[in-house]
């Protein structure tokens, strides 16, 4: 695997403000699933908004696929290449239909229109929604908005999507599907950097990305990252419900694994213990 | 609450008018207008009633819905009537005071009572069978060739789309900030005209401010999926195309003008 984003150094300031980003380097292999972890203000969103070219670093350099950012002229092609998906889904939905929301990014890119009507409907398969082609955009819930907005991006089959806290504004069955959708186009072999500030989600990603105050505080696997727990809270972080169950049982004397990430995992420690306390 | 303002009104349906290229549409409700304004005779207006009330049951849509729609007009359909009964020229039928009605004055204003009616269902039916996003893109389609004189016809289809689609999401925040401010103790119902417009001020300050983060969200949204601000290169999903329908609809009122136009002939040579 190779790196599809690198980021060299990168500044990056409003005009005479402090800096948001200071001296981060960061690089992303193609079909990874990173997740970027943060506390509001931390600057995860604005790192997210360099990797499409929205915003352009003040120092230093990010290239996607070989192509720099700061160039004007590889815009259109960065835009094609990084897929990037917000938080409110209200505001990313630009038609009043499903079916032609999703077809909005084809028909700017002149996209031929037998071709169009295919790669909707691909996208809206991906992300469970076909059967919503000709509703109304505006009787969605928020899940399924997003995943609508999620189709339009990627009926453009970009090679990366970034998603900037996409389940910020959902419900908790909306987040999972959204979630789902998105481990999903992983697996597909779609790169994918999740911005988000819910321990449970960037569990299961495959590299994990800690950033605070525009530096990159811890970077490495799940395990790796919320074996950390005391530095995670330490920057205003919590660590994944069951992992901190079990920061609690060690404290009180129990011998379990730190790294325990989900429910399954947690679920399958806590029975064994209970079923070696039951045998002696 | 608020949210149960119907905006434009579209009414869903299936029926041939439902189904007619929204291109043709637009430009059959001009024609029919101008058919409207042909016809001068009462043979001629006993024509267009007829043709009027067969359209109207091809929408399947009740008379009634589009007779609510004169009710505004009540004011200047009666004004006009008068106008016309009180101030016309000719043999005084009957005479007080400075009026006099004559049966000229009669006939005219119960034509042109009968026109306003007309030409209100006429264009009703246009807004009750295409739904508003289907007229904003008949439109842009239509005038696409203005494009080449630098008539900004891509731009405006694009805001009227956009407005389409923010209007319910608009309404519901509106409501939202109505609630809030109602729980801060603000008082909408009560107080005079001057007192009340102040009362306002609470509910469209928040919400502009929050139309304009949405605007900029939605352009960085717009711009990461490729818009470039131009019909130029541009594709569409939905095509329209036109039909053995749209032809004869076509035809049928292009006949009904060239009808009208001869009953008005037939008249002037004292039939």
């Amino acid at each position: 695997m190779s790196a599809i984003i690198t980021a060299e150094n990168i500044t990056f300031r409003y005009s005479e403000g402090k800096d948001i980003i200071k001296n981060l380097s960061l690089e992303i292999e193609e079909g990874d699933f990173v997740a970027i972890l943060g506390h509001n203000g931390s600057g995860k969103s604005t790192f997210a908004k360099h990797l499409n070219a929205i915003l352009t670093p003040s120092e230093g350099k990010v290239t996607v696929a070989g192509l720099d950012t700061s160039d004007d002229n590889n815009l259109a092609q960065i835009r094609r290449t990084v897929g990037m998906v917000f938080q409110n889904p209200d505001n990313q939905i630009i038609a009043t239909v499903v079916e032609e929301d999703v077809a909005f990014a084809l028909e700017n890119l002149g996209v031929e229109q037998n071709e169009m009507i295919r790669r909707v409907d691909e996208a809206l398969e991906t992300v469970g929604m076909l059967k919503f082609k000709k509703h109304s955009t505006t009787q969605l819930s928020g899940g399924q908005k997003q995943r609508i907005a999620i189709a339009g991006v990627i009926a453009m089959n970009p090679r990366i999507i970034v998603l900037d806290e996409p389940t910020a504004m959902l419900d908790p069955q909306g987040r999972e599907d959204v979630i789902k959708t998105v481990k999903k186009l992983n697996e597909q072999g779609v790169t994918v950097v999740l911005i988000t500030h819910y321990m449970d989600e960037a569990a299961q990603a495959k590299r994990v990305v800690v950033i605070d105050e525009g530096e990159i505080l811890i970077d490495g696997t799940p395990h790796y990252v919320f074996q950390n727990a005391g530095l995670l809270t330490s920057v205003g972080l919590d660590v994944p419900q069951s992992t901190s169950l079990m920061f609690l049982l060690r404290r009180y004397g129990v011998k379990v694994p730190l790294a325990v990430l989900t429910e399954d995992e947690c679920i399958s420690v806590l029975s064994d213990i209970l079923t070696r306390k039951n045998a002696t | 609450m608020i949210k149960d303002i119907t905006l434009g009104q579209f009414f869903p349906g299936n029926s041939v008018i439902h189904k007619l290229d929204p291109r043709v549409k637009i430009i059959l409700a001009a024609l029919y207008i101008a058919f409207l304004f042909v016809v001068q005779t009462a043979v001629g207006y006993a024509f267009a009633i007829a043709a009027t009330l067969v359209f109207v049951s091809l929408t399947k849509i009740p008379l009634k819905m589009y007779l609510r729609g004169l009710k505004p007009l009540l004011f200047i359909l009666i004004f006009t009537a008068l106008l016309n009964v009180f101030y016309s020229t000719g043999e005084p039928l009957v005479e007080f005071w400075i009026f006099k009605i004559t049966a000229d004055g009669i006939k005219n204003a119960i034509f042109m009572i009968l026109r306003i009616f007309m030409l209100v269902i006429a264009t009703s039916m246009l807004t009750y069978t295409t739904s508003p996003i289907v007229l904003t893109n008949g439109l842009e389609r239509l005038l696409s060739p203005l494009s080449k004189i630098k008539v900004p016809v891509h731009e405006f289809s694009m805001m009227m789309t956009i407005a389409l689609r923010f209007i319910p999401t608009l309404l519901e925040e509106t409501d939202k900030i109505m609630n809030a401010q109602k729980a801060r103790g603000a008082d909408f119902e009560t107080g005079g005209l001057i007192k009340r417009a102040k009362a306002l001020a609470p509910i469209l300050i928040p919400l502009f401010i929050s139309a304009f983060r949405r605007a900029d969200e939605l352009a960085t949204a717009m711009e990461c999926r490729c818009y470039t601000g131009s019909s130029e290169g541009r594709t569409h999903l939905v095509s329209y195309s036109m039909s053995g329908r749209d032809v004869i609809a076509l035809i049928v009122v292009i006949c009904m003008i060239a009808i009208a136009v001869l009953l008005n002939y037939v008249r002037f040579f004292g039939f």
